[in-house]
């Protein structure tokens, strides 16, 4: 019940709050767009603005400013893959890293993930909140 | 012509006056010259041949090469600058810094560091901080672009900065949380010294969200710009409506790579990036030809005007910029610009007016033309696929028959050396994304690899005389050095360094450095001795690095005999 509300909460927040993080403990577990035709093709047009220059158009880390993850395979879990995209992920001693995306808003954030599960690989985990930090 | 030559030395030694200090600097007549116990320019000489008249190292010997010295300068991204030499030192950027290493032993003379401004970034932003193509040697001065498209004048002796300019209308990209215009120019074009005491100062923006491009000519002394020289035609120039009406504030067309000069036709020739944005449909949907974009641009570095401008690639609807040092070459008497580019074919131009010559394939599939006609178009080329719907295939892919890794011509063996790959895509376009007033691309590829592929073309023929391809590792070399001494040096993407016959091909030495080159190798004479000096850094690819099994790295190394 509990989880169900949190997810009414987040598509709520992502909907009303356009460039606003929602709050830590407000971060679903599981993305509440996950199979969502039109949020899909909205999250694959994002998707191939801001993301392919470096994770590729098919999502496995050949883009042609290159060395992105394979994002087929992504592990994390869907609340750390917001977190990711809104913090950025920096490499020490590195100029070339994943920079935050903190100006795209929740909605836009969960449609990307939407869009990622329909190319996840087997070995992939976007359903469960892993935390292997 | 005797009185012509003093009139030029007098001149010379004047500019070398106005930039101070008491060395003999570097002076005009030396800017002219051929490549040899200096090496002056990114590359090589004027013309960009990238070819040294030393030959102590040459086919005979090359395999008795051995390393001199090693040197870290601690890079934190990709190594694409030529090191320049003069006078016992070596000059190397990276990373908004500049080194000055001893030409015998790679030690660290002084270090000069330019600090990015805090509210730095923006779109792609991370991919192009800290590279760098190259610094320009002068008078007594080091000319350095760092990413923030200002201009730096050091002193070569002690590394202090003479003084640094930023030139009004170039901005710098800014964090898009932290700006409403984040659109500005992200330097990694090095600048370039010609005679006559100008600086050539060239400003790209175009994939940090498509300002247009500009070659500036500036003030060796002072700093002062005295020309600013459109990439895209402006109101009145031929090609201005190439463009749909305002499309051309966002057009791209930065010049990213440093180009060539010429003594007699006093020009500056430059290649230029991609149309923006990449999906085509604001600037004519790929009908309409964005002169100035993916072109060869000549610009007059008395006047600062536009003499001419190509496009290889009419509204250049897949981001087949055409980037290279275009060569200046006398190819039966007729002076010629020589361009490999992306497109998978070398471009030959009529140097004085832009005259289509000819284009020859140089890699063994191409599918998005069936050629170029006499006029220099493209023939039948492949359908755009619709916005939003399935990409299409094309050969090659974007990164091109040949990338940024610069080419080299020899000469003596009438060649020019490509650093080449075979590779094709699948190409699409999607709404165009616009955020803190960035335009984003609106376009994507899926891409397919092929190998690394280094080779001789015969400048004239245009036929292949050799080729030595990596098997199973995808990619480019780092670029080519070529030699009086019958050498073509070059390390293939995976830090194979590579020293192969000029003539035939066959690899005469070779060693693996370790780590990634994308840079092209140089060469020089310090106290009596040849050296060739390769820089190394980043990784292999873009994006597929698991191929060659090779980490991030940064070394420069020096080779000479033993």
């Amino acid at each position: 019940m509990q989880y169900k509300k949190t997810i009414r909460m987040a598509v709520a927040s992502s909907l009303l709050c356009i460039g606003t993080a929602l709050a830590q403990e407000e971060i679903p577990e599981v993305n509440p767009f996950s199979g969502d035709a039109k949020a899909i093709r909205s999250g694959k047009s994002w998707f191939r603005n801001t993301c392919t220059p470096c994770h590729g158009g098919r999502a496995d880390g050949m883009g042609d400013m290159g060395t992105g993850a394979d994002l087929r395979k992504l592990k994390i879990g869907f609340k750390r893959f917001y977190e990711t995209v809104k913090n950025g992920r920096p490499v020490p001693g590195r100029q070339q890293f994943m920079p935050s995306f903190k100006y795209l808003d929740d909605k836009t954030i969960f449609e990307i993930g939407a869009y990622l599960e329909t190319l996840a690989l087997e070995e992939a985990n976007w359903k469960e909140g892993v935390t292997n930090k | 012509m005797r009185g012509m030559k003093l009139k030029q030395l007098a001149l010379a030694l004047v500019a070398a006056g106005l930039c101070g200090g008491v060395q003999a600097g570097v002076s005009d007549a030396q800017l002219s010259a051929e490549a040899g116990a200096s090496w002056l320019h990114s590359n090589g000489n004027l013309a960009a041949h990238r070819y040294s008249t030393l030959d102590q190292i040459n086919a005979g010997n090359a395999k008795k090469l051995k390393v001199a010295w090693m040197m870290s300068v601690g890079g934190k991204t990709d190594a694409q600058a030529t090191p320049s030499y003069h006078e016992g030192v070596i000059y190397f950027p990276q990373d908004n810094k500049v080194f000055a290493l001893d030409g015998g032993t790679g030690n660290i003379l002084w270090k000069y560091e330019h600090k990015l401004p805090d509210d730095w970034g923006g779109y792609n932003v991370p991919f192009f901080t800290g590279k760098h193509r190259g610094v320009a040697l002068a008078g007594n001065n080091v000319y350095f672009l760092s990413n923030d498209a200002k201009l730096h004048s050091i002193d070569m002796k002690t590394g202090k900065a003479n003084w640094v300019k930023s030139y009004e209308g170039f901005p710098y990209p800014k964090d898009f949380s932290k700006s409403q215009d984040a659109n500005g120019f992200i330097i990694t074009v090095g600048p370039m010294a010609i005679p006559g005491g100008i600086i050539i100062v060239p400003m790209n923006a175009t994939d940090t969200g498509g300002m247009q491009g500009y070659v500036l000519g500036v003030d060796a002394a002072t700093g002062e710009q005295k020309w600013k020289a459109p990439m895209i035609p402006t109101q009145g120039e031929i090609g201005y409506d190439s463009w749909p009406p305002g499309s051309q504030e966002f057009g791209g067309a930065g010049p990213w790579i440093i180009g060539s000069w010429d003594p007699g036709t006093k020009m500056y020739y430059t290649g230029t990036a991609n149309a923006y944005e990449w999906n085509p449909k604001n600037r004519g949907g790929g009908k309409m030809d964005n002169l100035g974009a993916a072109s060869i641009v000549a610009v007059s570095t008395d006047t600062g005007k536009v003499a001419w401008r190509y496009t290889g690639v009419p509204g250049d609807p897949w981001d087949f910029d055409i980037p290279q040092a275009p060569m200046v070459i006398t190819i039966d008497g007729k002076k010629t610009i020589v361009q490999p580019n992306k497109t998978g074919y070398i471009h030959h131009l009529d140097a004085t007016t832009g005259k289509f010559i000819k284009a020859d394939k140089f890699i063994d599939k191409v599918t998005w033309i069936k050629g170029y006609d006499k006029n220099g178009r493209p023939i039948d080329p492949t359908p755009l696929p619709p916005e939003g719907g399935d990409p299409t295939e094309i050969t090659p892919g974007l990164l091109g028959g040949v990338n940024m890794y610069p080419s080299a011509y020899n000469p003596k063996t009438g060649n020019v050396y490509l650093a080449a790959a075979e590779s094709s895509m699948k190409y699409g376009f999607e709404e165009i994304k616009v955020i803190s007033n960035v335009r984003h691309f609106g376009a994507y590829q899926e891409f397919s690899w092929g190998n690394e592929t280094d080779k001789a073309v015969n400048v004239k023929s245009g036929k292949e005389v050799w080729r030595n391809e990596v098997k199973d590792k995808p990619g480019y070399s780092g670029g080519m050095l070529t030699t009086a001494g019958n050498i073509t040096v070059y390390t293939t993407q995976g830090g194979g360094f590579t020293v192969a016959d000029a003539t035939s091909g066959k690899v005469i030495y070779s060693l693996n450095l370790g780590t990634t080159a994308k840079a092209g190798a140089m060469t020089y004479s310090h106290s009596g001795k040849q050296y060739i000096v390769q820089a190394l850094g980043g990784l292999p690819g873009f994006g597929r690095d698991e191929p060659w099994k090779a980490e991030f790295g940064n070394m420069v190394v020096g080779f000479t005999l033993e």
